[in-house]
Protein backbone atom coordinates (compact mmCIF):
# COMPACT_ATOMS: atom_id res chain seq x y z
CA UNK A 1 0.00 0.00 0.00
CA UNK A 2 1.70 3.45 -0.98
CA UNK A 3 2.04 5.63 2.06
CA UNK A 4 -0.48 8.10 0.81
CA UNK A 5 -3.13 5.64 0.73
CA UNK A 6 -2.07 4.52 3.93
CA UNK A 7 -2.32 7.80 6.09
CA UNK A 8 -6.00 8.65 4.09
CA UNK A 9 -6.85 5.45 5.24
CA UNK A 10 -5.26 6.21 8.81
CA UNK A 11 -7.53 9.54 8.92
CA UNK A 12 -10.88 8.03 7.70
CA UNK A 13 -10.00 5.38 10.47
CA UNK A 14 -9.30 7.56 13.38
CA UNK A 15 -11.90 10.21 12.61
CA UNK A 16 -14.56 7.05 13.00
CA UNK A 17 -12.88 5.95 15.90
CA UNK A 18 -13.20 9.38 17.78
CA UNK A 19 -16.85 10.45 16.64
CA UNK A 20 -18.78 7.04 16.21
CA UNK A 21 -17.12 5.58 19.04
CA UNK A 22 -15.55 7.87 21.37
CA UNK A 23 -17.41 10.73 21.37
CA UNK A 24 -20.52 8.51 22.80
CA UNK A 25 -18.47 7.49 25.90
CA UNK A 26 -18.75 10.09 28.61
CA UNK A 27 -16.02 9.03 31.48
CA UNK A 28 -15.17 10.18 34.69
CA UNK A 29 -12.75 8.65 36.81
CA UNK A 30 -14.84 8.49 40.00
CA UNK A 31 -17.88 10.05 41.15
CA UNK A 32 -18.02 13.27 43.76
CA UNK A 33 -20.61 15.43 44.86
CA UNK A 34 -19.29 18.91 43.58
CA UNK A 35 -18.94 16.60 40.23
CA UNK A 36 -15.60 15.66 38.88
CA UNK A 37 -15.08 16.50 35.01
CA UNK A 38 -16.53 14.53 32.50
CA UNK A 39 -14.16 14.15 29.52
CA UNK A 40 -13.73 12.39 26.09
CA UNK A 41 -10.50 10.52 25.21
CA UNK A 42 -9.22 12.04 22.02
CA UNK A 43 -7.33 9.55 19.64
CA UNK A 44 -7.80 11.42 16.34
CA UNK A 45 -4.25 13.55 16.97
CA UNK A 46 -2.44 9.99 16.24
CA UNK A 47 -3.04 11.11 12.67
CA UNK A 48 -0.64 14.07 13.07
CA UNK A 49 1.51 12.14 15.65
CA UNK A 50 2.07 9.05 13.20
CA UNK A 51 2.63 11.55 9.86
CA UNK A 52 5.81 10.26 8.24
CA UNK A 53 8.89 11.98 9.72
CA UNK A 54 10.04 13.48 6.91
CA UNK A 55 7.05 15.18 6.01
CA UNK A 56 7.19 18.85 5.65
CA UNK A 57 5.96 21.56 8.29
CA UNK A 58 3.34 23.35 5.94
CA UNK A 59 1.80 20.17 5.08
CA UNK A 60 1.54 18.73 8.36
CA UNK A 61 -0.20 22.12 9.53
CA UNK A 62 -2.51 22.13 6.69
CA UNK A 63 -3.88 18.37 7.26
CA UNK A 64 -4.19 19.05 10.84
CA UNK A 65 -6.32 22.00 10.28
CA UNK A 66 -8.46 20.01 7.89
CA UNK A 67 -8.29 17.11 10.52
CA UNK A 68 -9.41 19.64 13.22
CA UNK A 69 -12.46 20.78 10.97
CA UNK A 70 -13.50 17.47 10.14
CA UNK A 71 -13.92 16.79 14.24
CA UNK A 72 -15.34 20.11 14.67
CA UNK A 73 -18.01 19.52 11.78
CA UNK A 74 -18.80 16.39 13.93
CA UNK A 75 -18.50 17.69 17.11
CA UNK A 76 -20.20 21.13 16.80
CA UNK A 77 -17.21 22.72 18.44
CA UNK A 78 -16.57 25.55 16.14
CA UNK A 79 -12.84 25.63 15.32
CA UNK A 80 -11.58 24.89 18.86
CA UNK A 81 -10.44 21.43 17.65
CA UNK A 82 -8.71 23.16 14.20
CA UNK A 83 -6.45 25.52 16.50
CA UNK A 84 -5.48 22.89 18.73
CA UNK A 85 -4.63 20.73 16.32
CA UNK A 86 -2.61 23.04 13.96
CA UNK A 87 -0.83 24.17 17.41
CA UNK A 88 -0.06 20.81 18.08
CA UNK A 89 1.27 20.38 14.49
CA UNK A 90 3.22 23.63 14.65
CA UNK A 91 4.73 21.73 17.95
CA UNK A 92 5.62 19.09 16.08
CA UNK A 93 9.00 19.12 14.64
CA UNK A 94 10.26 20.85 17.50
CA UNK A 95 9.58 18.13 19.75
CA UNK A 96 10.56 15.09 17.16
CA UNK A 97 14.07 16.84 17.01
CA UNK A 98 15.33 16.48 20.16
CA UNK A 99 14.18 12.79 20.56
CA UNK A 100 15.54 11.08 17.22
CA UNK A 101 18.94 10.29 17.46
CA UNK A 102 19.60 10.75 13.87
CA UNK A 103 19.07 13.80 11.20
CA UNK A 104 15.41 14.51 10.06
CA UNK A 105 16.07 13.59 6.52
CA UNK A 106 17.67 10.29 7.10
CA UNK A 107 14.28 9.26 7.95
CA UNK A 108 13.01 8.74 4.23
CA UNK A 109 8.87 7.42 5.15
CA UNK A 110 9.22 5.96 8.55
CA UNK A 111 6.75 6.81 10.79
CA UNK A 112 7.43 7.81 14.04
CA UNK A 113 6.36 4.64 16.07
CA UNK A 114 6.65 2.23 18.57
CA UNK A 115 8.65 -0.28 16.12
CA UNK A 116 10.98 2.73 14.59
CA UNK A 117 11.09 4.68 17.99
CA UNK A 118 10.68 2.41 21.09
CA UNK A 119 8.56 2.69 24.13
CA UNK A 120 9.75 5.35 25.99
CA UNK A 121 11.08 7.65 23.46
CA UNK A 122 7.60 6.94 21.51
CA UNK A 123 4.95 7.78 24.33
CA UNK A 124 7.66 10.82 25.94
CA UNK A 125 6.86 12.20 22.42
CA UNK A 126 3.04 11.38 22.14
CA UNK A 127 2.19 12.47 25.82
CA UNK A 128 4.06 16.04 24.98
CA UNK A 129 1.81 16.47 21.82
CA UNK A 130 -0.98 15.17 23.21
CA UNK A 131 -0.80 17.51 26.57
CA UNK A 132 -0.29 20.75 24.34
CA UNK A 133 -3.22 19.33 22.16
CA UNK A 134 -5.49 18.74 25.34
CA UNK A 135 -3.88 22.26 26.73
CA UNK A 136 -5.29 24.33 23.67
CA UNK A 137 -8.58 22.58 23.18
CA UNK A 138 -9.72 22.91 27.21
CA UNK A 139 -8.31 26.52 27.22
CA UNK A 140 -10.21 27.43 24.27
CA UNK A 141 -13.33 25.19 25.29
CA UNK A 142 -13.58 26.94 28.63
CA UNK A 143 -12.17 30.56 27.99
CA UNK A 144 -11.51 31.78 31.55
CA UNK A 145 -8.92 30.72 34.08
CA UNK A 146 -11.54 30.96 37.50
CA UNK A 147 -10.96 27.67 38.15
CA UNK A 148 -7.64 26.25 37.77
CA UNK A 149 -8.00 23.28 39.30
CA UNK A 150 -10.56 22.09 37.43
CA UNK A 151 -8.61 22.68 34.51
CA UNK A 152 -5.88 20.81 35.56
CA UNK A 153 -8.04 17.92 36.55
CA UNK A 154 -9.52 17.59 33.13
CA UNK A 155 -6.48 17.94 31.36
CA UNK A 156 -5.08 15.36 33.67
CA UNK A 157 -7.71 12.63 33.58
CA UNK A 158 -8.01 13.35 29.88
CA UNK A 159 -4.56 12.91 28.96
CA UNK A 160 -4.15 9.75 31.07
CA UNK A 161 -6.74 8.64 29.41
CA UNK A 162 -6.14 9.48 25.70
CA UNK A 163 -2.39 8.22 26.26
CA UNK A 164 -3.66 5.14 27.12
CA UNK A 165 -6.00 4.62 23.49
CA UNK A 166 -2.55 5.79 22.01
CA UNK A 167 -0.82 2.84 23.67
CA UNK A 168 -3.67 0.64 22.68
CA UNK A 169 -3.70 1.32 18.58
CA UNK A 170 0.02 1.22 18.75
CA UNK A 171 0.21 -2.35 20.32
CA UNK A 172 -3.18 -3.01 18.20
CA UNK A 173 -1.62 -1.16 14.66
CA UNK A 174 2.14 -1.18 15.00
CA UNK A 175 2.95 -4.63 13.45
CA UNK A 176 0.88 -3.95 10.09
CA UNK A 177 1.86 -0.02 10.03
CA UNK A 178 5.55 -0.29 9.48
CA UNK A 179 6.79 -3.86 7.94
CA UNK A 180 7.56 -2.24 4.74
CA UNK A 181 9.09 0.55 5.43
CA UNK A 182 11.83 -0.30 7.84
CA UNK A 183 15.48 0.65 6.95
CA UNK B 1 12.29 42.69 -2.81
CA UNK B 2 14.05 39.79 -2.90
CA UNK B 3 15.16 40.36 0.62
CA UNK B 4 11.27 40.20 1.44
CA UNK B 5 10.61 37.26 -0.52
CA UNK B 6 13.86 35.26 1.13
CA UNK B 7 12.06 36.73 4.22
CA UNK B 8 8.76 35.16 3.41
CA UNK B 9 10.24 31.66 2.49
CA UNK B 10 12.29 31.49 5.28
CA UNK B 11 8.99 31.81 7.94
CA UNK B 12 6.87 30.44 6.09
CA UNK B 13 5.92 27.80 8.21
CA UNK B 14 5.24 30.73 11.23
CA UNK B 15 3.21 32.96 8.64
CA UNK B 16 0.97 29.41 7.54
CA UNK B 17 0.63 28.73 11.37
CA UNK B 18 -0.71 32.44 12.79
CA UNK B 19 -3.03 32.25 9.42
CA UNK B 20 -4.48 29.10 9.85
CA UNK B 21 -4.76 30.22 13.85
CA UNK B 22 -6.37 32.90 12.85
CA UNK B 23 -9.14 31.27 10.31
CA UNK B 24 -9.43 28.93 13.50
CA UNK B 25 -10.15 31.56 16.03
CA UNK B 26 -12.16 33.42 13.78
CA UNK B 27 -15.00 29.99 13.07
CA UNK B 28 -15.11 30.07 16.53
CA UNK B 29 -15.76 33.43 17.36
CA UNK B 30 -18.88 33.15 14.77
CA UNK B 31 -19.58 29.98 16.33
CA UNK B 32 -20.18 31.28 19.71
CA UNK B 33 -21.95 34.35 18.55
CA UNK B 34 -25.75 34.38 19.16
CA UNK B 35 -26.58 33.88 15.77
CA UNK B 36 -25.17 30.45 15.91
CA UNK B 37 -22.30 29.19 13.00
CA UNK B 38 -24.01 28.20 9.64
CA UNK B 39 -20.86 26.75 8.58
CA UNK B 40 -19.29 24.06 10.31
CA UNK B 41 -22.23 22.14 12.40
CA UNK B 42 -23.63 18.50 12.52
CA UNK B 43 -26.64 19.27 11.29
CA UNK B 44 -24.66 19.29 7.23
CA UNK B 45 -25.64 16.44 5.51
CA UNK B 46 -22.58 14.56 5.53
CA UNK B 47 -22.58 14.72 9.38
CA UNK B 48 -26.28 13.70 9.64
CA UNK B 49 -25.73 10.79 7.33
CA UNK B 50 -22.96 9.10 9.41
CA UNK B 51 -24.82 9.82 13.03
CA UNK B 52 -27.90 8.39 11.77
CA UNK B 53 -25.94 5.29 10.48
CA UNK B 54 -24.55 4.46 13.47
CA UNK B 55 -27.97 5.45 16.05
CA UNK B 56 -29.67 3.07 13.68
CA UNK B 57 -27.40 0.33 15.07
CA UNK B 58 -27.08 1.61 18.48
CA UNK B 59 -31.05 2.28 18.85
CA UNK B 60 -31.83 -1.57 18.74
CA UNK B 61 -30.17 -1.86 21.95
CA UNK B 62 -32.19 1.04 23.66
CA UNK B 63 -35.29 -0.40 22.67
CA UNK B 64 -36.62 -1.71 26.03
CA UNK B 65 -35.53 1.23 27.46
CA UNK B 66 -37.50 3.23 25.18
CA UNK B 67 -40.66 1.15 25.44
CA UNK B 68 -40.43 1.36 29.12
CA UNK B 69 -40.02 5.55 29.19
CA UNK B 70 -43.28 5.42 26.34
CA UNK B 71 -45.26 3.25 28.67
CA UNK B 72 -45.17 5.60 31.76
CA UNK B 73 -45.36 8.65 29.74
CA UNK B 74 -48.75 7.39 28.42
CA UNK B 75 -49.65 6.09 31.67
CA UNK B 76 -48.74 10.28 33.00
CA UNK B 77 -50.74 11.59 29.74
CA UNK B 78 -53.71 9.04 30.30
CA UNK B 79 -54.16 10.32 34.12
CA UNK B 80 -53.57 14.09 33.00
CA UNK B 81 -56.36 13.59 30.58
CA UNK B 82 -58.65 11.94 33.08
CA UNK B 83 -58.55 15.12 34.61
CA UNK B 84 -59.93 17.49 32.11
CA UNK B 85 -62.79 14.52 31.52
CA UNK B 86 -66.03 16.68 32.73
CA UNK B 87 -64.43 20.44 32.69
CA UNK B 88 -63.87 23.05 29.69
CA UNK B 89 -61.06 24.57 30.33
CA UNK B 90 -59.78 25.28 27.41
CA UNK B 91 -62.95 27.83 26.11
CA UNK B 92 -61.60 30.59 25.51
CA UNK B 93 -58.13 29.63 23.73
CA UNK B 94 -58.51 30.27 20.03
CA UNK B 95 -56.33 28.90 17.87
CA UNK B 96 -56.75 26.79 14.94
CA UNK B 97 -56.20 22.78 15.92
CA UNK B 98 -59.32 21.74 17.42
CA UNK B 99 -59.47 19.73 20.44
CA UNK B 100 -62.27 17.57 20.43
CA UNK B 101 -64.07 16.02 24.03
CA UNK B 102 -66.93 13.22 24.17
CA UNK B 103 -69.56 14.78 26.91
CA UNK B 104 -69.65 11.71 28.46
CA UNK B 105 -72.47 13.25 31.19
CA UNK B 106 -75.02 14.17 28.50
CA UNK B 107 -74.55 10.51 26.67
CA UNK B 108 -74.74 8.74 29.93
CA UNK B 109 -78.27 11.01 30.60
CA UNK B 110 -79.35 10.18 27.25
CA UNK B 111 -78.87 6.38 27.46
CA UNK B 112 -80.24 6.66 30.69
CA UNK B 113 -83.33 8.13 29.66
CA UNK B 114 -83.32 5.49 26.83
CA UNK B 115 -83.07 2.68 29.31
CA UNK B 116 -86.34 4.32 31.31
CA UNK B 117 -88.24 4.67 28.43
CA UNK B 118 -87.75 0.79 27.09
CA UNK B 119 -88.69 -1.95 29.81
CA UNK B 120 -85.73 -3.84 27.93
CA UNK B 121 -81.93 -3.66 29.50
CA UNK B 122 -79.76 -1.23 27.92
CA UNK B 123 -77.12 -3.20 25.84
CA UNK B 124 -74.85 -1.06 23.85
CA UNK B 125 -74.31 -2.12 19.55
CA UNK B 126 -70.81 -3.24 18.64
CA UNK B 127 -70.63 -0.38 16.58
CA UNK B 128 -71.47 2.27 19.98
CA UNK B 129 -68.38 0.41 22.02
CA UNK B 130 -65.98 1.08 18.88
CA UNK B 131 -66.80 4.63 19.00
CA UNK B 132 -65.29 6.86 21.70
CA UNK B 133 -67.90 6.85 24.62
CA UNK B 134 -70.42 9.95 24.29
CA UNK B 135 -70.91 13.43 22.41
CA UNK B 136 -68.11 14.96 20.49
CA UNK B 137 -67.39 18.65 21.22
CA UNK B 138 -64.91 21.10 20.22
CA UNK B 139 -64.06 22.28 23.63
CA UNK B 140 -60.61 24.96 22.79
CA UNK B 141 -57.82 25.07 20.40
CA UNK B 142 -53.98 23.48 20.70
CA UNK B 143 -51.18 26.33 20.29
CA UNK B 144 -48.77 23.99 20.62
CA UNK B 145 -47.86 20.83 18.11
CA UNK B 146 -45.48 18.42 19.18
CA UNK B 147 -43.17 16.85 16.31
CA UNK B 148 -41.43 13.73 17.64
CA UNK B 149 -37.63 13.13 16.77
CA UNK B 150 -34.93 10.84 17.56
CA UNK B 151 -31.63 11.70 18.80
CA UNK B 152 -28.73 10.74 16.49
CA UNK B 153 -25.94 12.60 18.18
CA UNK B 154 -25.48 14.00 21.79
CA UNK B 155 -22.80 15.38 23.87
CA UNK B 156 -22.26 16.44 27.63
CA UNK B 157 -18.92 16.45 28.04
CA UNK B 158 -18.13 19.89 26.15
CA UNK B 159 -17.99 23.13 28.77
CA UNK B 160 -19.28 25.42 27.22
CA UNK B 161 -22.26 24.67 24.79
CA UNK B 162 -23.59 20.90 24.14
CA UNK B 163 -25.22 20.62 20.72
CA UNK B 164 -27.54 17.79 19.88
CA UNK B 165 -28.30 16.68 16.68
CA UNK B 166 -31.58 15.04 15.55
CA UNK B 167 -33.13 13.52 12.43
CA UNK B 168 -35.57 15.80 11.89
CA UNK B 169 -35.33 19.29 9.81
CA UNK B 170 -36.90 21.98 7.77
CA UNK B 171 -38.61 19.37 5.88
CA UNK B 172 -40.52 18.22 8.22
CA UNK B 173 -41.15 21.82 9.77
CA UNK B 174 -38.50 22.64 12.34
CA UNK B 175 -37.16 25.73 12.36
CA UNK B 176 -34.91 27.59 14.33
CA UNK B 177 -35.33 28.63 17.95
CA UNK B 178 -38.09 26.02 18.51
CA UNK B 179 -37.86 24.55 21.94
CA UNK B 180 -37.81 20.87 22.63
CA UNK B 181 -38.34 18.71 25.31
CA UNK B 182 -38.86 15.26 26.19
CA UNK B 183 -41.37 13.17 27.76
CA UNK B 184 -39.13 13.73 31.08
CA UNK B 185 -38.16 17.73 31.09
CA UNK B 186 -37.01 20.16 28.89
CA UNK B 187 -34.15 19.53 26.27
CA UNK B 188 -33.09 22.64 24.76
CA UNK B 189 -33.73 24.99 21.69
CA UNK B 190 -33.09 24.50 18.06
CA UNK B 191 -30.48 26.06 16.82
CA UNK B 192 -29.06 25.10 13.09
CA UNK B 193 -31.87 23.10 10.72
CA UNK B 194 -30.59 21.50 7.38
CA UNK B 195 -33.05 19.75 5.48
CA UNK B 196 -33.28 16.73 7.18
CA UNK B 197 -31.24 17.16 10.10
CA UNK B 198 -31.38 19.89 12.78
CA UNK B 199 -29.01 20.75 15.49
CA UNK B 200 -30.42 21.09 18.67
CA UNK B 201 -28.67 23.84 21.27
CA UNK B 202 -29.31 21.68 24.93
CA UNK B 203 -30.21 23.33 28.13
CA UNK B 204 -26.14 22.12 29.05
CA UNK B 205 -25.06 25.63 27.91
CA UNK B 206 -24.53 28.93 28.50
CA UNK B 207 -28.37 30.23 27.81
CA UNK B 208 -30.73 30.70 30.60
CA UNK B 209 -34.09 29.35 31.07
CA UNK B 210 -37.05 31.24 33.01
CA UNK B 211 -38.15 28.90 35.68
CA UNK B 212 -40.86 28.54 38.35
CA UNK B 213 -41.38 26.62 41.39
CA UNK B 214 -44.25 25.74 43.13
CA UNK B 215 -46.72 28.77 44.01
CA UNK B 216 -45.13 30.18 40.85
CA UNK B 217 -42.07 31.99 42.13
CA UNK B 218 -39.87 33.03 39.47
CA UNK B 219 -36.17 32.32 38.50
CA UNK B 220 -33.82 32.21 36.35
CA UNK B 221 -32.06 28.74 35.54
CA UNK B 222 -28.61 28.36 33.84
CA UNK B 223 -26.13 25.60 34.19
CA UNK B 224 -23.23 25.54 36.23
CA UNK B 225 -20.95 23.94 33.70
CA UNK B 226 -19.31 21.07 34.96
CA UNK B 227 -22.20 17.99 35.36
CA UNK B 228 -24.64 17.19 33.14
CA UNK B 229 -26.79 16.36 36.13
CA UNK B 230 -27.46 19.80 37.68
CA UNK B 231 -28.19 23.13 36.91
CA UNK B 232 -28.94 26.04 39.17
CA UNK B 233 -31.57 28.12 39.48
CA UNK B 234 -30.93 31.67 40.90
CA UNK B 235 -32.65 34.86 41.47
CA UNK B 236 -35.64 33.59 43.64
CA UNK B 237 -37.26 35.33 45.98
CA UNK B 238 -36.01 35.06 50.03
CA UNK B 239 -39.47 34.70 51.12
CA UNK B 240 -40.24 31.79 48.99
CA UNK B 241 -41.07 28.47 51.29
CA UNK B 242 -38.65 26.03 49.22
CA UNK B 243 -38.22 22.19 50.16
CA UNK B 244 -35.75 19.82 48.89
CA UNK B 245 -37.47 17.56 46.51
CA UNK B 246 -39.81 20.53 44.93
CA UNK B 247 -39.55 20.59 40.99
CA UNK B 248 -39.20 23.49 38.87
CA UNK B 249 -40.94 24.45 35.88
CA UNK B 250 -40.60 25.94 32.62
CA UNK B 251 -42.53 29.52 32.34
CA UNK B 252 -44.53 31.20 29.48
CA UNK B 253 -42.05 33.80 28.85
CA UNK B 254 -39.51 31.90 26.88
CA UNK B 255 -39.75 29.59 23.94
CA UNK B 256 -40.68 26.75 25.98
CA UNK B 257 -44.36 25.92 26.13
CA UNK B 258 -45.32 26.34 30.22
CA UNK B 259 -45.03 24.00 33.14
CA UNK B 260 -42.57 21.63 31.57
CA UNK B 261 -40.29 20.01 34.20
CA UNK B 262 -36.82 21.04 34.67
CA UNK B 263 -35.61 19.88 38.19
CA UNK B 264 -36.23 19.30 40.74
CA UNK B 265 -34.35 20.96 44.20
CA UNK B 266 -31.14 19.25 46.04
CA UNK B 267 -29.75 21.63 47.68
CA UNK B 268 -30.95 25.46 48.74
CA UNK B 269 -28.14 28.68 48.98
CA UNK B 270 -28.90 31.47 51.10
CA UNK B 271 -27.68 35.11 49.52
CA UNK B 272 -28.40 37.71 51.73
CA UNK B 273 -26.19 39.76 49.90
CA UNK B 274 -29.22 40.82 47.12
CA UNK B 275 -31.99 38.76 49.30
CA UNK B 276 -32.14 35.65 47.11
CA UNK B 277 -32.39 31.60 47.20
CA UNK B 278 -30.18 29.82 44.86
CA UNK B 279 -31.32 26.68 44.09
CA UNK B 280 -29.32 23.57 43.14
CA UNK B 281 -31.78 21.43 40.64
CA UNK B 282 -31.22 17.75 39.52
CA UNK B 283 -32.11 18.05 35.82
CA UNK B 284 -35.19 15.32 35.10
CA UNK B 285 -33.74 14.55 31.71
CA UNK B 286 -30.77 12.34 32.03
CA UNK B 287 -28.81 13.91 29.14
CA UNK B 288 -26.29 10.99 29.06
CA UNK B 289 -28.81 8.66 27.47
CA UNK B 290 -31.85 10.91 25.34
CA UNK B 291 -33.52 9.24 22.74
CA UNK B 292 -36.12 10.42 21.02
CA UNK B 293 -37.30 14.49 22.03
CA UNK B 294 -39.83 16.32 20.43
CA UNK B 295 -39.99 19.63 18.75
CA UNK B 296 -42.58 22.45 20.00
CA UNK B 297 -43.95 24.25 17.45
CA UNK B 298 -45.57 27.39 18.78
CA UNK B 299 -48.82 27.92 16.86
CA UNK B 300 -49.67 31.17 18.10
CA UNK B 301 -45.55 31.87 18.67
CA UNK B 302 -45.46 34.29 15.56
CA UNK B 303 -48.49 36.30 16.53
CA UNK B 304 -46.82 36.43 19.76
CA UNK B 305 -43.03 37.60 18.96
CA UNK B 306 -44.67 40.17 16.39
CA UNK B 307 -46.64 41.96 19.09
CA UNK B 308 -43.56 41.92 21.30
CA UNK B 309 -41.45 43.13 18.38
CA UNK B 310 -43.70 46.04 17.61
CA UNK B 311 -44.12 46.80 21.25
CA UNK B 312 -40.52 47.15 21.81
CA UNK B 313 -40.09 49.35 18.70
CA UNK B 314 -42.96 51.34 20.07
CA UNK B 315 -40.73 51.94 23.38
CA UNK B 316 -37.95 52.66 21.19
CA UNK B 317 -39.46 55.50 19.50
CA UNK B 318 -40.79 57.06 22.37
CA UNK B 319 -37.42 57.03 23.80
CA UNK B 320 -35.75 58.78 20.76
CA UNK B 321 -38.23 60.88 20.82
CA UNK B 322 -37.35 62.04 24.37
CA UNK B 323 -34.06 61.96 23.85
CA UNK B 324 -34.16 64.07 20.61
CA UNK B 325 -35.73 66.85 23.00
Amino acid sequence: MSIYLRNFLRFLALIGIQVLLLNKLSLRWWTSPNGFPTFTPFVYPLFILLLPISTPVWFVLISGFGLGLTVDMFMNTGGIHAAACVFMAFARMAVLKPILPRKIYEYKNLSPSVKTMNWTPFMTYSSILLFLHHLAYLLLDIWSLHAPLYLVIKLLASLVTSLLFVALYSLLFSNSINTQYKD
Amino acid sequence: MVKLIQLIRQYWNVILFVLLELICFRLIVKSNSMQGSDLINSSNALAGFFYEKQNDVVTYFQLRTVNKELLAENARLHNELSGFQYFDTLQNVSAKVPLVVYDTVKARKDSALAVNDSTQPAKPTIVQELRPFGNPKIVGYASYTYIAARVINNSVVNDRNNYITINRGAADGIRKDMAVVSSEGIVGRVADVSNHYATIISVLSSRNISTQIAGGNIGVTSWSNNSPDFVTMSQVDIRTKVRKGDTAYTTSYSVYPENVPVGTVVAIDTYKVNNSLNLKLRLSNNFRNLKYVYVVKDNLGTERKDLEKAAAAKEKAAMDAVHKK
